[in-house]
């Protein structure tokens, strides 16, 4: 878990979008149609089922939508675990990575040096996600939140922070 | 003799093998979910939520394929 000091206090939470998530439930939804199809397919064709053969179906369709759904949860735990937490001392970026990797960075606002917003295409300018980039000082690594939720109000929200730690921010710049 | 008839005359003993590995992994991934949404999920309301959803759909579905298979069984 996050541990944050007693006078400090979450902010907001930039989080991946939404259609990140829903384009992994359309995949499943499609992956879990094939086995009733191919057994369509089957009984329309004419070959002979007996009649626990709809039982047999049942049974392993029932464990396919259970890899499924634990599968789903496992994918959403990837996506809901990436966040940053924008507090009002310093920014967390808690990385998810699969299932047994995780990776907690947090730096101070005064080291931020650079905040990059990234949208690409009709969908992402259309529901309002895209990728951050921040570029902090005393190190050449950057950190990035691909499809963020609202970057722009994230952004506004963490140069607000950095404003007010350190007067003002080097350079912010905005590629769409 | 086809593909779904082989399908068909599959030996029970054999599900419920398969069943009991389904369960053994099924039961070793919901432990690391819940480890991790305990450990590392700051909303407790929402991670309760979804623990709910989690089991309810995954109890629901496990029961199905029990019911199925038993009266395969039976059958």
């Amino acid at each position: 878990m996050v541990a944050l000091d007693i006078d400090e206090k979450i902010i907001y939470e930039v989080r991946k979008h939404w259609f990140g998530i829903a384009v992994i439930i359309a995949g499943l939804a499609v992956i879990a149609l094939i086995p009733p199809i191919f057994f369509v397919v089957i009984q329309t064709t004419g070959t002979v089922m007996l009649v626990d053969g709809w039982l047999l179906f049942l049974f392993v369709y029932s464990l396919w939508l259970l890899v499924l759904w634990v599968f789903f949860f496992l994918e959403w735990t990837d996506y809901y675990f990436d966040v940053w937490h924008v507090t009002n001392k310093r920014l967390v970026d808690v990385e998810q990575k699969g299932i047994f990797s995780r990776e907690i960075t947090s730096f101070y606002y005064d080291r931020i040096q650079d905040i990059t917003i990234e949208i690409h295409g009709i969908i992402p300018t259309l529901l309002e996600f895209g990728d951050i980039h921040i570029q902090t000082a005393g190190e050449s690594r950057e950190i990035i939140l691909k499809g963020a939720s609202r970057p722009y109000m994230a952004k506004e929200i963490i140069m607000k922070e950095v404003e007010k730690k350190s007067g003002t921010i080097q350079r912010v710049q905005v590629v769409e | 003799m086809s593909i779904v008839q082989a399908l068909i005359s599959i030996s029970p003993l054999y599900l419920w093998t398969g069943l009991f590995i389904v369960l053994v992994v099924f039961v070793c991934i919901s432990a690391i979910l819940m480890y991790h949404w305990k450990k590392y999920g700051l909303r407790r309301q929402k991670i309760k939520v979804v623990q709910r959803i989690y089991f309810v759909g995954s109890i629901i579905l496990l029961s199905i394929a029990i019911i199925a298979l038993s009266f395969y069984t039976l059958w």
